[in-house]
């Protein structure tokens, strides 16, 4: 166990009393807290006080929304998934979700950055936060061209069900229309048709669960509903995204690994930056307190030179030692407070670079180790599949169209998805050995992206 | 914030709900962090505000107002703590009812919180609790707690190895 997943637990636990406290109403407080003035030996009037201030506060707060959405009311268990690549399952119980999994490389790395902020939230802050998250990372955003946010969940009720999607739909929707994003948000069953209604029924499935049966049929055909349906949700999920749980793993231990390394960096550096401006700070309390002691016969000359001093060693000083004088002592004394918290301010700022610095560094680092672990990416991992299924199936008809020769518009066709489906081999070729190729850059694996979408 | 505080203090109450939005969670786990129970802390938290409510003026005149709502929010918290020997409600229920908030005193038990209560000095449960969970910088934590960033750093370090040592020897 590390001190990070101690640190995690924390969290999470703070999550759970945060949760509660969102959802406080003051205005009922404070008829609590009144009575409970005992030192008051006329209870009367402070319990009229009491009533008036909660007449003024319910017309000062009435209406805050402190409380809301969906949180108040799932109370089933829900599983939802988040799909931008990075891809994310989330299962939660009772309005809020309950454990965070990425199911792909890129939504582990997103999952890892967010999930002590996810546990304990309603379906829509999780979602929130999620795609906030990915918006930094950079996976979506207003300067690229197709932003697409598929959301799927499935509950143990429909009601659950559609009250959970609606809700994330609606903040996905939001957090594109609020970031000048262009894209969709995608949510496969949000208008059921009632022939998949049918089918969940005929299976006894909510139909959530049916949207994710029916994606994973489409990849694997030979799998029946049936089969399908009583598997679990999650493994539905993850047999669709090609979920590697090796390579998964692979990445888990590399990042805390990575982490570690990072942690015990950044803390020495901290470290650092903490005792030179706790010197700085003693510094400048001694020539305060030799202010404050010595007054008007405070020695001009010693506190001038200790300032000039430290001006040498911390050229970020601003304070002017030629302006202090007999007569403004005090004055000077209070730009020696300033100079205090600027220094405050200074250390801050500093330590708020230093981890800034780091969150780059690990950020870049996580890609490397990506590929490293041979992830590709997964979205073009999608496409390929989706791309072969559809080619094999083309194939399929190409070839039963080439024996019956019914058709000179077919066969023109035919040989055109013959040229293609040559083409998407040599890109996929040309993929397997840019992935060999140790030196490969990002550029080639765009350029890789943009092969097989032509 | 200060702009918030200042207008509570013309008057404008519809200031008060962005404090109350914003500083909430914080002022909580300054309480909790001193007072150690959920229950007490969620009243505890009231009284901070109604301090507030009652003398705006007093915060918005101070160079820091948030600094000194948080400073409020100890001085809460170490006011009941001290008393909280001497305060015995008869009868829970009846406080409850007469209060019309007897959801609100249901028991909220976090396992890592009661643990962490068990194994670590008040001290320790108070950092661990303002930078770890509430998110305190350090140095915010080290001047409420009147002790040097450093301070705060060693204290945090040894109280999660002990958290962690206990948590090895419980799986």
């Amino acid at each position: 166990m590390k001190d990070k997943d101690v640190i995690k637990l924390l969290k999470d636990g703070g999550n759970i009393m945060e949760k509660k406290i969102e959802n406080k109403e003051f205005s009922k407080n404070v008829v609590v807290e009144t009575p409970s003035r005992k030192k008051s030996k006329n209870r009367k009037p402070i319990f009229a006080a009491a009533l008036s201030m909660v007449l003024v506060l319910a017309l000062v707060i009435g209406g805050i929304g402190l409380t809301g959405g969906v949180g108040n009311g799932a109370e089933g268990d829900f599983y939802m998934t988040i799909d931008i690549n990075p891809n994310v399952a989330m299962k939660g119980d009772k309005g809020v979700i309950t454990s965070v999994e990425g199911i792909n490389a890129d939504g582990v790395i997103v999952a890892r950055s967010v999930k002590g902020q996810l546990i304990g939230k309603t379906p829509e802050e999780a979602t929130k936060i999620f795609v906030e998250a990915t918006r930094s990372k950079g996976y979506i955003g207003d300067t690229l061209p197709n932003n697409a946010i598929v959301v799927n969940v499935t509950a143990n009720d429909n009601k659950t069900e559609n009250k959970v999607k609606d809700s994330i739909v609606a903040e996905a929707e939001k957090f594109l229309t609020d970031n000048n994003i262009k894209g969709e948000v995608v949510a496969p069953g949000i208008e059921t048709t009632p022939d998949v209604k049918a089918l969940a029924d005929k299976h006894n499935v909510t139909v959530g669960k049916m949207n994710f049966i029916l994606k994973a049929k489409e990849k694997f055909p030979e799998m029946t509903i049936e089969e399908l349906a009583v598997m679990e949700v999650d493994d539905i999920n993850k047999l669709t995204k090609n979920y590697d749980k090796d390579k998964i793993d692979a990445l888990e231990n590399e990042l805390d690994k990575l982490e570690d390394e990072f942690e015990a960096d950044i803390e020495a550096k901290e470290k650092l930056i903490e005792e030179k401006y706790e010197t700085l700070e003693n510094e400048f309390n001694a020539i305060l307190k030799q202010l404050n002691d010595g007054g008007a016969d405070v020695d001009l000359a010693s506190v001038k030179s200790q300032i000039a001093k430290l001006k040498l060693e911390y050229p970020e000083l601003t304070i002017d030692e030629n302006t202090l004088t007999k007569e403004n002592y005090e004055d000077f004394g209070e730009a020696v407070e300033d100079e205090i918290e600027k220094i405050a301010d200074l250390q801050e700022e500093e330590l708020d670079k230093l981890e800034e610095e780091f969150e780059d560094a690990l950020d870049a680092r996580e890609d490397s180790l990506k590929d490293e672990i041979g992830f590709v990416d997964d979205d073009d991992d999608d496409d390929d599949d989706d791309d072969d299924d559809d080619d094999e199936d083309k194939d399929k008809d190409d070839d039963k169209d080439d024996e019956d020769d019914k058709d000179d518009i077919d066969n023109d066709k035919d040989d055109k998805d013959d040229t293609d489906d040559k083409d998407d081999k040599d890109d996929i070729d040309n993929d397997k050995d840019d992935t060999d190729d140790k030196d490969n850059d990002i550029d080639d694996v765009n350029d890789d992206v943009n092969d097989l979408d032509d | 914030m200060k702009k918030e505080f200042v207008q509570l203090s013309k008057g404008n109450k519809l200031a008060f709900d962005t404090i109350y939005k914003e500083t909430k969670k914080r002022v909580f786990y300054i309480v909790y962090s001193i007072v150690r129970n959920y229950e007490t802390a969620e009243e505890l938290m009231d009284d901070v505000y109604v301090k507030l409510l009652k003398n705006p003026e007093q915060f918005a005149n101070s160079m820091n107002p948030l600094g000194y709502l948080y400073v409020t929010a100890k001085n809460v918290g170490l006011n009941s703590h001290k008393k909280s020997n001497r305060i015995v409600f008869e009868n829970i229920d009846d406080h409850a009812n007469l209060h019309n908030h007897r959801d609100d005193f249901e028991a909220l038990h976090v396992p890592i919180f009661e643990l962490a209560k068990k194994v670590l000095e008040p001290d320790e449960f108070q950092i661990i609790t303002l930078c770890d969970v509430a998110d305190f910088k350090r140095r915010e934590v080290a001047k409420m707690l009147d002790l040097s960033t450093s301070g705060v750093t060693y204290k945090r370090e040894m109280a999660l190895k002990k958290l962690k040592k206990v948590l090895e020897g419980n799986q």
